[in-house]
C-alpha cells in the first residue's frame, strides 16, 4: 500500500518513476561528508556524538561522565574505564539548487528536464528518509523557492514545483547562491543541479555555500550537444543566454579546438572544486537519469 | 591624375547593388542555437591569432565579385593615366620672341614671364628627357639640339633675347613637328603670348603655355611709308598708320622726322580699335632717314616708332646705240628716273667720247658694226646681239628659230616668267677659254641649244650681253620684258634694287645690291654695332635684322640705307587672345600637354584574375563569405 501511493505521488507532475526504480531509491540514503546540527533528531546518522543505538567509539573514562555508558565489560576484561560513544542521529536538510536558465532547456532530452527527475529522485530518497528537503529554482537569481519539507507526503508538492520550473535568463551562479544563503539560515547538505555555463565565476557562488558550512555537491549536468559538438557547414551560433551570434564555418580544426578549450575548462573545475571541498559528479543528459542516480551518485559517495 | 574618357559608362557601377542581391539569394548559413558559443569563439579566436589576415578574407568572396564589378565598370569609361611631372620623352620647347613678347607690365616682361615657365617646364621633365630649345620670331631659330644638359638649356635660355620681329609661331610649329619627326613620346611645347597673326598648324602632342596679363593698352604704327610723288623728283609724301588696340580712348602725338628735322607733328584721338590714317607731303630735304614716332606711355613700345630711307639718286643716264627701236623706247620711256640719250649707227665716235659719263650704254648690235678687239671700253653695257672680243665669251653663229627653256639663278631674272619666249634667231654664248680667272659671268637664260644670255664682270666692264635682238623675239610682248631692263640698267648702274625707299620687315632676310660685285662689306646695326659680310654677285645678304631701325649697308665706297621696322598689327594686338590648337585635330594628350596611359587593359586584367580567384574559392570550398 506505502510502495503504490508513493508511486502514484512519483507520477505526478510528468515524472514517471517505475515501481522498480522507487523500491530502489527507498533502499538508499544520503551521505554527508561533514557534520551538520539538525534541530530534532532524525533519521540521519551523523558523525556527531549523540544519543543513538549505534556505537561509534570508545575513549577512556574521565571524571564527570555518565557512569551509565562505562562499558563494564571492557572493565572486567581490562580492568580499566572506557566509555561508550554513539553516533547522534539527527534529521538532515536537503537543498536541490536547480538551474532554470535557458542554457538548460536545451539537450535531448532537456538539460532541466534531466534535472527535474534528479532533482525528483533525490527528493524522493530525502523525504522518505524523513530528511528535510527544499527545493530552489535560479537563473540569474533566486527564481522560485520551496521552503524545506519533511514526510513522503509532500512529495507531490516538490514534484509540482518542479514541474513549474521553467528555462529563461542567464546563468548566474554567484548572485543566486548569495540570495539563497540570504534567505536559508539551515545548514544542509546542498546539491547544485546546473550546467555551469556561467560567464562569471563558478567557483565564487560555490565557496560561498561552503562558507555557510553546507555540504555541498555539484551535479554538473551537460547535453550530449555541449560535448560532442557535432556541426559541419556554414553555420550562424546563436548563444542561448546571451542571444549573441557567431559565423563561422565549421571544420575538423576548429571543433578539435573547441573541445579542447571545453576539456580543459572541465577539468580546471573538476580540480577546484575538490581542492575547495566541494563534491563533483557530472552527468550527461544522454545517461538515463535512473543510472545516474543509482550509480555515479552512488559511486560519487552522495547517496548510498 | 586619371581621366575618363566615356564617364558614362561608369553608368555600369549600377550593377554593384543587383550584384549584392544576388550574392544575398546564395545558400544562408544553418542557425544553430548552443548552449554557450564561448568555447567556439575561443577556438576562433586562437586560430585567428595565427592568421592575422582571416578576418579579412571572411568575405573574401563578395570583396572579389565587387572587385571584379569596379574593374569592369571603370575599364569601360577608358580611364588614362596622365602624367604631368618627370616624363621620359624628347621635348622641343618654343619660345616665342617676337616684339608682343616686350610688353610691359607689372613683373617685367612678358619675355621674362615666359622664361620662367619655360623654366617649369625643364624642371617637370625627367633628367633624362632632351629638349630642344626653339626661338619663335619672324623665323624659327634652332638654339640648341636635343640635350639632356639642364646646365646648358638654362644657360641658354638666360641669353636668350626678346627680337623686335612679327612672330610666325605657325612657323615655328612646323619645323618643330619635322624635328620631332613623328614620335609619339615626344612633344612640342609653345610658350606665347598669343599675338600673332594666323592659325596655328595641326601638330601632334603640342600644348601650349600662354603668358601674359591681358593688358591691352597700346597704341601702334601699322604702316609707315615714304614715296617719291610722280609731280616732282624732290617731292615726298608720306604715310603714317596708327591704331588703338586699347579698350580706352587714346590721345597721341605723331611726329615725321626726316634727316634730323620734323617735317610733321600732329595730335591724334584714337576711340578703342579705330585706325588714324596720316598722309602728308613735304618737299625733299635729301638723302637719309624717316622717323615716325607716337608719343605715348603705353605697354608695348616697340611699334611706337617707325622708319624709312629716302635715297635721293641722280636719275640714270643711258645711251641708246643704234637705230630707233620702238619697242625699247618706249619701255625706257615708262621707267622712271631715266634719262636717254640717242646715238645713231653714224655716232660711235660721239657715243665712245661721251660713254664714260653714261651710267649704261645699250648696244642694239643689229644696227651698229660689231666691235673690234679694243673698241669696247670699261663701262656698263647692255648689249642687244654683239659680242665684243674683249669680253670672256664665246659667241656661235645665229641659229633660227630658237626658244628659251630655261632661266637661270641671278636675281636679274628672278621671278620673271621668261620661258617660253620665242626667238627669232639667236647666238649660243659661252664662256671664253681664254677669259680673266677673276671675270664672274652669270648665265640667265637658256635654249636647247645653250645659253643665250650672261651677266659679266671683269675688271673693269659689267655687262647684260644677249646673243639675240629683241626686236626678233616674242620678249616685248611679255610683262617680263621692262622688268628686266630696269632690273638690267640699275645693276649695271649699280643702284640697288630697293630703289628709293629701301625697307624691310624686321627679322626678314634681305638681299641688297651693292657696287661691288665681289668683297667684304660691313653692315652697321641701329644699336652701333657693326658686322663684316661678303657681297657676292654683286649682292649682300642681311640676315640679323631682328632690331628695328636704320641698317648700313658699307660696300667699297657706296653706303646703302635699309630700314626695318615692325609695323604689324597683329603683333601690336596685346589684349587677351583665345590661341588654342584646332580642336579635334589633336590628341588630348596635346591638348594637355601630358603624357597619357591606357588603363583600360589592366583593369580588365584585374576583373578576369578577381573573377578567377572567385572561381577557385568555390571550387575548393573555402569561401567564408
Amino acid at each position: 500500500m506505502e510502495l503504490e501511493q508513493s508511486s502514484s505521488a512519483a507520477s505526478a507532475g510528468g515524472f514517471e518513476f517505475t515501481p522498480e526504480f522507487l523500491r530502489k531509491l527507498e533502499r538508499l540514503e544520503w551521505m554527508t561528508r561533514r557534520i551538520l546540527r539538525g534541530q530534532i533528531r532524525g533519521e540521519q546518522r551523523t558523525r556527531r556524538l549523540g544519543r543513538s543505538i549505534e556505537l561509534y567509539d570508545y575513549r577512556a573514562y574521565q571524571h564527570g561522565d555518565d557512569l551509565r555508558y562505562v562499558d563494564w565489560n571492557l572493565y572486567s576484561r581490562l580492568d580499566q574505564l572506557f566509555v561508550k560513544l554513539f553516533a547522534a542521529e539527527e534529521d538532515l536538510t536537503l537543498h536541490l539548487l536547480v538551474d532554470a536558465s535557458a542554457s538548460m532547456a536545451l539537450g535531448t532530452p532537456s538539460k532541466l528536464d534531466h534535472c527535474r527527475h534528479l532533482a525528483a529522485a533525490l527528493a524522493y530518497v530525502g523525504l522518505n528518509r524523513f530528511e528535510r528537503v527544499g527545493i530552489t529554482g535560479f537563473s540569474d537569481h533566486v527564481t522560485a523557492r520551496l521552503a524545506p519539507l519533511r514526510g513522503r507526503r509532500n512529495l507531490p508538492r516538490a514534484l509540482d514545483f518542479l514541474s513549474a520550473l521553467q528555462a529563461s535568463s542567464r546563468t548566474q551562479l554567484a548572485p543566486s547562491i548569495t540570495e539563497f544563503c540570504e534567505g536559508e539560515q539551515r545548514r544542509g547538505l546542498v546539491v547544485v543541479l546546473s550546467d555551469l555555463l556561467d560567464a562569471g565565476d563558478v567557483l565564487a557562488g560555490l565557496r560561498h555555500l561552503r562558507q555557510h558550512r553546507h555540504d555541498v555537491t555539484v551535479l554538473h549536468i551537460l547535453a550530449e550537444e555541449d560535448i560532442t559538438a557535432a556541426l559541419s557547414g556554414d553555420l550562424l551560433l546563436v548563444d542561448s543566454e546571451s542571444g549573441a551570434e557567431l559565423r563561422l564555418s565549421m571544420d575538423e580544426g576548429l571543433r578539435d579546438r573547441a573541445l579542447g578549450h571545453f576539456t580543459a575548462d572541465l577539468e580546471t573545475l573538476q580540480r577546484a572544486l575538490s581542492r575547495a571541498g566541494i563534491g563533483y559528479a557530472r552527468a550527461s543528459t544522454a545517461v538515463p537519469f535512473e543510472d545516474v542516480i543509482l550509480r555515479y551518485m552512488r559511486e560519487g559517495q552522495l547517496l548510498r | 591624375m586619371i581621366e575618363l574618357a566615356t564617364p558614362l559608362a561608369l553608368v555600369a557601377l549600377l550593377a554593384v547593388p543587383l550584384l549584392l542581391y544576388l550574392y544575398s539569394l546564395r545558400p544562408r548559413r544553418r542557425r544553430v542555437v548552443l548552449s554557450t558559443t564561448r568555447y567556439w569563439r575561443e577556438a576562433l579566436a586562437e586560430r585567428q591569432r595565427g592568421l592575422g589576415l582571416r578576418q579579412l578574407l571572411k568575405n573574401l568572396s563578395l570583396l572579389l565579385l565587387l572587385l571584379a564589378m569596379l574593374a569592369l565598370a571603370f575599364s569601360l569609361s577608358a580611364p588614362q593615366w596622365l602624367t604631368r611631372g618627370a616624363e621620359q620623352a624628347d621635348v622641343v620647347l618654343i619660345i616665342d620672341t617676337s616684339a608682343s613678347m616686350q610688353t610691359r607690365s607689372d613683373g617685367g616682361q612678358r619675355f621674362d614671364a615666359a622664361r620662367a615657365v619655360a623654366e617649369n617646364v625643364l624642371q617637370s621633365l625627367s633628367s633624362t628627357s632632351r629638349v630642344l630649345l626653339l626661338a619663335s620670331g619672324a623665323t624659327p631659330r634652332v638654339l640648341t639640339s636635343f640635350e639632356s644638359d639642364r646646365r646648358r638649356l638654362r644657360s641658354v635660355l638666360d641669353t636668350l633675347q626678346v627680337t623686335d620681329e612679327a612672330g610666325a609661331p605657325a612657323a615655328a610649329l612646323s619645323l618643330a613637328a619635322t624635328l620631332v619627326g613623328g614620335r609619339p613620346d615626344a612633344r612640342i611645347v609653345l610658350v606665347t603670348d598669343g599675338a600673332f597673326a594666323g592659325e596655328l598648324p595641326v601638330t601632334p602632342n603640342t600644348s601650349l603655355e600662354l603668358v601674359g596679363d591681358g593688358s591691352d593698352d597700346n597704341l601702334g604704327i601699322t604702316h609707315f611709308a615714304v614715296r617719291r610723288t610722280s609731280a616732282a623728283a624732290d617731292t615726298f609724301e608720306a604715310l603714317i598708320r596708327v591704331r588703338n588696340f586699347s579698350a580706352a580712348e587714346r590721345r597721341t602725338d605723331v611726329t615725321l622726322d626726316v634727316a634730323g628735322s620734323e617735317v610733321i607733328s600732329r595730335t591724334l584721338e584714337l576711340a578703342p580699335g579705330d585706325d588714324a590714317l596720316l598722309v602728308h607731303a613735304f618737299s625733299s630735304i635729301g638723302a637719309g632717314e624717316a622717323r615716325a614716332t607716337l608719343d605715348v606711355d603705353d605697354r608695348l613700345s616697340v611699334d611706337n616708332t617707325a622708319y624709312a630711307v629716302i635715297n635721293v639718286d641722280a636719275p640714270l643716264l643711258v645711251g641708246l646705240v643704234g637705230s630707233r627701236n620702238f619697242f625699247l623706247e618706249a619701255a625706257l620711256a615708262a621707267l622712271p628716273e631715266i634719262g636717254l640719250e640717242r646715238f645713231g649707227p653714224r655716232e660711235l665716235d660721239t657715243w665712245r667720247q661721251r660713254a664714260e659719263r653714261l651710267s649704261v650704254s645699250i648696244v642694239d648690235g643689229s644696227s651698229v658694226p660689231q666691235f673690234a678687239d679694243d673698241e669696247l671700253r670699261s663701262g656698263r653695257y647692255l648689249l642687244f646681239d654683239t659680242v665684243p672680243p674683249n669680253l670672256p665669251l664665246d659667241a656661235s653663229p645665229h641659229r633660227a628659230r630658237q626658244l628659251i627653256t630655261e632661266t637661270g639663278s641671278s636675281a636679274l631674272i628672278d621671278g620673271l616668267a621668261l620661258t617660253g619666249t620665242e626667238l627669232g634667231r639667236a647666238r649660243v654664248l659661252r664662256p671664253s677659254a681664254r677669259r680673266d680667272p677673276s671675270a664672274v659671268m652669270q648665265p640667265l637664260v637658256r635654249t636647247a641649244a645653250g645659253p643665250v644670255a650672261w651677266t659679266v664682270l671683269t675688271s673693269d666692264v659689267r655687262a647684260v650681253v644677249l646673243g639675240f635682238d629683241p626686236v626678233r623675239s616674242s620678249l616685248p610682248q611679255r610683262a617680263a620684258y621692262p622688268l628686266l631692263l630696269e632690273r638690267s640698267l640699275r645693276w649695271l648702274a649699280g643702284v640697288p634694287e630697293v630703289t628709293d625707299i629701301a625697307s624691310a620687315p624686321a627679322g626678314a632676310e634681305v638681299a641688297v645690291n651693292v657696287a661691288i660685285s665681289e668683297g667684304t662689306v660691313y653692315v652697321h646695326h641701329p644699336d652701333g654695332t657693326r658686322a663684316a659680310g661678303t657681297a657676292r654677285a654683286g649682292r649682300v645678304l642681311l640676315r640679323n635684322t631682328e632690331k628695328t631701325g636704320i641698317y648700313g649697308i658699307e660696300a667699297g665706297e657706296q653706303f646703302h640705307l635699309l630700314a626695318v621696322n615692325l609695323t604689324n598689327a597683329a603683333e601690336s594686338d596685346i589684349s587677351r587672345r583665345t590661341v588654342s590648337l584646332r580642336s579635334g585635330e589633336t590628341s588630348e594628350a596635346a591638348q594637355t600637354g601630358v603624357a597619357t596611359a591606357l588603363l583600360w587593359p589592366w583593369l580588365a586584367l584585374l576583373a578576369l584574375v578577381a573573377l578567377t580567384l572567385e572561381w577557385l574559392l568555390r571550387a575548393t570550398g573555402r569561401a567564408h563569405a
